[in-house]
């Protein structure tokens, strides 16, 4: 390529012209169609050439390809309404990234495009690097704020209104509190990138679905502020598991099926407040945890018990456990039954016979005999609640106990 | 940026020195750290050491959460303070902690905490206790994401799964025994 | 101590009892020196060490020997070094060549093959040190042990070399304060020393004349001496007892009258150390409180009413402040090894005594031949073996079978400190099959008796004792017992150059152990 051309693509990003201008002066060198994504593949900028016929929703529908074909360059197909297209992709950014340059209807004959998608992947970082920084001095900013808040640092509700008015926040109005955490698969160690990525995903879904409400991060954890007109437990809990679930949803389709836990606070009137639904939400996700739940939102104040007995030490609650189901686990051990499931998984159904029969694929009488068989064993009568509370207690215990 | 203690368990000699430099540098009362020792079987085998402990500046701390004064903060290097000023001494906190971090001054009525020296920390100084450890067990750490300093937990300290602690410790190693036989 | 590369700590646990010294200790294991303890005990040294070997008490001499032999035999020493700065090689050599392995390891409880390991591991030492603790010296055998535990440093060329060499006690510091003292310190034929292994019986046996009276400073002797139910009716029988002192030990409870003494707050003070070369000076925070004098004030104006009421009987000097008797104290030679000349200059912080900080470098040593005696003739002078040939350990009797060991906690000096509220609970640990032999369960009391005294504490098996024997911490015990009721009146083997006369073997004390 003639050095004007990079010339021109540097001149683009020099003069902060944008990531469209930098896509449209690529097809026009190219004679493609060009895509700019950021990581979670969410389209930032495209060129369509007049008289393609190719239609992009938000998100690029591709796999992204695992293996370059030379140096940064990868080759793949795009699954498209009208058949495969071929496609040529380059990274954007090197040590750290930043997205994807596409140039799509690419096929063997790829080789004359190299030195202008270079260019182009060049210019676009200059361009996404520079408003990564603004983002991230945004960022940090929003955290300080809003951990300042939360962790109790501003001497009254009068500063945290004023300074939230900076924002463009209302903090006179009542907030719920969330926090989310990405669950991790297995053993696996901290994954800079995929957090990153979860993070960008979840920032741009609230943007766009619901803008008044606040997000900040904290370590691996993502804190969002809702705004709520009301103290209404139930329309307030509504709001959250409608919002949870939305993300979730969002978090599933683009980051391959994973799942974040989310812990939520209690309602409090006023600002000055949320530090404690800050930290009850942070108690309740890692009792959560514990549990072993996965993708799963707790609100605080319905873990009940669990509140109660996570404080206890570990030999407290061996103890427990061994006294209240050791016989059932050792009946099991001996006979091969499994009466330990079989009582988890009436005590989930409520004790309701048929239900519980159902998930077991069992039939109903079957499912009579044995808890008959666990009220032999345990010499306690099922029908009592205060039976029933201790062994529902115990079963939590034995998750959390990992046995 | 999160500031969290260090404690090397082969080090810690269990003297106490740490224990005596925060009493001089606070002044009268009770030490905001102390030590224990810990002595029992872990994973089949008889371990001894001493856990030299004060505030682990939690991620979570329990005392910030159940205050039904805001007497506690935390800092954006993550050091817990409790303002004496807004404490009515109701003790919340001093059962809520797991460490025990929080203790009830009688003579005050109100409760007392580790605060990291924050007026050390702020000039540049390392806290009271561990510039007076004389065999370097005792430190205070930058935690940095993604980069794991140490062991949250050992045998001996309570449970840290909730409040997420910022004390990172070195397990003990055990080296090559020869006892006679008896 | 930092510069070692391989470090053996020979029946010391700095870990309680030197802290200062264990960061030393740690640097030297993190530039790769490996830390090895020996001890009857595994002590918390023992428990951070890279190896520990347990011994049987009072056998460190065989240890030592086996590990000489070994070197001798494979050829681990230094010829040159024994050529060159060593007197008696040949002697020795021959005294190891006769020895019997499987005695050794009999008398050690360390088999040869760890034996030859050792002395493998610490002949590749680049350079070894050896740390021996205080406590060994505590036997009947204690001296030729340590003699022994020597010889191998010598052996091996490390004596002298930097980083290496052997670590105990150093009086020098201390003697250069002492040696130029004047006469009056000592009267020339007025002095009859009583042994500290039997001051009881010393005490009643005195005559011409007759001891009636005790004046006791720094000192605790019926919590700290041997058979101190004897030593207690002693002093009853004497016509007056005064001790001062600060705080009300159990020797202050039976003494006719208590003088408060000040403390190191309210007094001038120097201060030498037998650990290193640094010199302080104690300046007083405070003017004494109450009625408290020094003890150099008490003696002093003891010698101005002696002097009163028969002039000339006591040479001496009253009336010199404690300022006075510092510029006395602080001679010309001291001055000159500190590079100061006042020992004010001291105030701005301690110095350092300008001496080698490695006294036998070049393998010269302050012996009559200049080299390193393992064959000593001032030992045979003194009626010991010319060589560190092992003496048999001190062993139990019929009646009273068990060894106890009375070692520190990290809570206290002797019977120092305990009113800090620091010290563990007391306790009587025992291997567990001395408390299968003796019927003694975990957690229970027992009464530990002999022919001195019994005492009653409670028992904890524990496998880091070695057997027979019964390890009780030395601590205050519950309804005012001491321990030491039940240490008898054994002399140490050596002592009279540096300490001017036999300590007490208190680790060679054997009693019986019954369930209560």
């Amino acid at each position: 390529m003639e050095p004007q051309k990079w010339y021109r693509f540097l001149e683009i990003a020099a003069a902060g012209k944008g990531l469209v201008a930098i896509a449209r002066l690529l097809a026009e060198v190219s004679g493609r169609p060009v895509v700019i994504c950021d990581l979670t593949l969410r389209i930032l900028a495209s060129q369509v050439l007049p008289g393609n016929t190719i239609k992009l929703g938000d998100y690029l529908p591709v796999e992204l390809p695992r293996e370059a074909v030379e140096g940064a360059f990868y080759r793949g197909r795009l699954q498209d309404a009208g058949g495969e297209l071929p496609f040529l992709m380059l990274t954007i950014g090197e040590v750290t990234l930043y997205g994807y340059l596409f140039l799509l209807d690419a096929g063997e004959d790829w080789e004359p495009y190299r030195e202008p998608l270079k260019a182009a992947a060049l210019a676009a970082m200059i361009e996404m690097s520079r408003s990564r920084i603004t983002q991230e001095i945004e960022r940090r900013y929003r955290n300080e704020f809003v951990q300042d808040i939360l962790y109790n640092n501003l001497p009254n509700r009068e500063a945290m209104v004023n300074r939230g008015h900076l924002w463009g926040w209302d903090l006179t109005r009542p907030h719920l509190l969330v926090i989310l955490s990405l669950d991790r698969q297995g053993q696996q160690e901290r994954d800079e990138t995929l957090w990153e990525r979860w993070r960008q995903l979840m920032h741009y879904h609230l943007k766009h679905q619901a803008p008044e409400i606040i997000l900040a991060d904290r370590s691996d954890q993502l804190i969002i502020l809702i705004p709520v007109a009301t103290d209404e437990a139930g329309v307030n809990k509504g709001k959250i598991a409608g919002l949870v679930k939305s993300l979730q949803k969002s978090t599933a389709a683009h980051l391959d099926g994973r799942t974040f836990s989310a812990g939520a606070g209690r309602f409090y009137e006023n600002v000055t407040d949320l530090y404690r639904a800050y930290q009850e939400a942070k108690v309740a996700l890692e009792i959560s945890r514990l549990l072993r739940r996965r993708g799963v939102l707790t609100f605080f104040d319905e873990l009940g018990v669990l509140r109660l007995i996570f404080n206890q030490g570990e030999q407290e609650l061996e103890d427990y456990y061994e006294e209240t189901l050791g016989a059932i686990q050792k009946y099991d051990a001996g006979h091969n039954t499994n009466l330990m499931e079989t009582l988890a998984t009436y005590l989930s159904a409520s004790g309701d016979y048929n239900r519980a029969a159902e998930e077991m694929f069992i039939h109903v009488n079957t499912l009579r005999y044995r808890l008959k068989k666990i009220e032999e064993l345990l010499g306690q009568d099922l029908r009592r609640i205060d039976v029933l509370v201790n062994l529902y207690t115990a079963l939590q215990v034995k998750v959390m106990l990992g046995r | 940026m999160r500031l969290g203690f260090f404690l090397d368990l082969n080090r810690c000699l269990g003297c106490r020195a740490c224990e005596g430099a925060c009493q001089n540098w606070k002044g009268p009362g009770f030490p905001r750290r102390l030590v224990r020792a810990f002595a029992g079987q872990v994973r089949g085998r008889w371990q001894e050491y001493y856990l030299s402990l004060a505030c682990n500046h939690c991620e979570n701390p329990e005392c910030f959460r159940v205050c039904p004064a805001r007497t506690y903060n935390k800092r954006r290097d993550g050091i817990v303070l409790h303002n004496s000023g807004r404490c009515s001494g109701c003790n919340r906190c001093v059962r809520a902690c797991p460490f025990g971090a929080p203790r009830y001054n009688l003579t005050t009525g109100k409760v007392e905490k580790c605060d990291l020296c924050v007026e050390r920390i702020d000039n540049g100084l390392a806290p009271a206790c561990v510039e007076a450890c004389p065999v370097k067990a005792l430190q205070v750490l930058q935690l940095d994401e993604g980069k794991e300093l140490g062991e949250r937990w050992v045998p001996g300290l309570a449970d840290v799964n909730i409040t997420q602690p910022t004390l990172r410790l070195k397990a003990p190693e055990e080296g090559e025994k020869f006892l006679l036989v008896g | 101590m930092a510069r070692a590369g391989y470090l053996m700590l020979w029946g010391a646990n700095p870990a309680w009892t030197a802290v200062h010294q264990m960061e030393y200790i740690y640097q030297a294991r993190e530039r790769g020196a490996r830390l090895v303890v020996i001890d009857p005990v595994f002590t918390a040294t023992a428990a951070r060490a890279d190896f520990y070997v347990q011994i049987k008490p009072g056998s460190d001499g065989a240890l030592a020997l086996g590990l000489a032999r070994q070197l001798w035999q494979k050829g681990l020493v230094d010829n040159y070094y024994l050529e060159n700065h060593v007197q008696g090689w040949p002697e020795w050599r021959e005294y190891l060549a006769g020895l019997d392995p499987r005695e050794l390891a009999a008398i050690t409880g360390v088999q040869p093959e760890l034996m030859a390991r050792l002395a493998e591991e610490y002949a590749a030492g680049n350079p070894a040190a050896i740390w021996i603790g205080i406590g060994l010296q505590r036997h009947i055998n204690g001296g030729q042990n340590i003699r022994a535990i020597n010889t191998l440093a010598a052996m091996t060329g490390n004596m002298g070399r930097e980083g290496g060499g052997v670590y105990y006690a150093s009086p020098v510091a201390g003697d250069l304060f002492t040696t130029s003292w004047p006469g009056w310190m000592r009267p020339a034929g007025s002095e009859r020393q009583i042994p500290v292994y039997d001051l009881a019986r010393g005490l009643e046996e005195a005559g011409s004349p007759p001891v009636k009276m005790a004046l006791l400073a720094n000192a605790n002797p019926l919590g700290q001496n041997a058979t101190t139910q004897e030593l207690h009716r002693a002093l009853a029988n004497l016509d007056l007892v005064v001790l001062s002192g600060q705080f009300l030990t159990v020797t202050a409870r039976a003494a006719d009258i208590f003088l408060p003494a000040t403390t190191f707050l309210e007094s001038w003070d120097v201060v030498p150390s037998y650990w290193h070369r640094w010199i302080g000076i104690n300046e007083p925070a405070v003017p004494p409180r109450g009625e408290c004098r020094s003890d150099i004030q008490m003696v002093s104006d003891l010698a101005r009413v002696l002097n009163q009421m028969s002039p000339g009987s006591c040479p001496f000097p009253s009336g010199w402040t404690e300022e006075e008797w510092l510029e006395q104290v602080f001679n010309p030679e001291v001055y000159r090894l500190l590079g100061i000349d006042h020992y004010r200059d001291l105030l701005d912080g301690p110095r350092e005594l300008k001496l080698p900080a490695n006294p036998w470098a070049g393998g010269r040593f302050a012996t009559p031949s200049g080299r390193y005696e393992i064959y000593s003739n001032r030992a045979a002078a003194a009626g010991l073996p010319s060589l560190p040939v092992y003496q048999p350990a001190a062993a139990g009797t019929e009646a009273y079978p068990y060894r106890l060991l009375t070692t520190h906690t990290s809570a206290g000096l002797n019977s120092q400190f305990y009113n800090l509220g620091y010290a563990p609970e007391p306790l009587a640990l025992v291997n567990p099959r001395l408390a299968r032999e003796r019927g003694l369960g975990d957690g229970s009391p027992a009464r530990l008796y002999n022919e001195w005294g019994e005492i009653i504490i409670p028992v904890v098996i524990s496998e880091l004792v070695p057997p027979q024997t019964i390890l009780c911490h030395q601590q205050p015990l519950p309804g005012g017992q001491v321990i030491n009721d039940l240490t008898p009146p054994l002399a140490t083997d050596m002592g009279t150059i540096t300490s001017g006369g036999p300590g007490i073997a208190y680790y060679d004390t054997f009693v019986n152990i019954v369930p209560v």
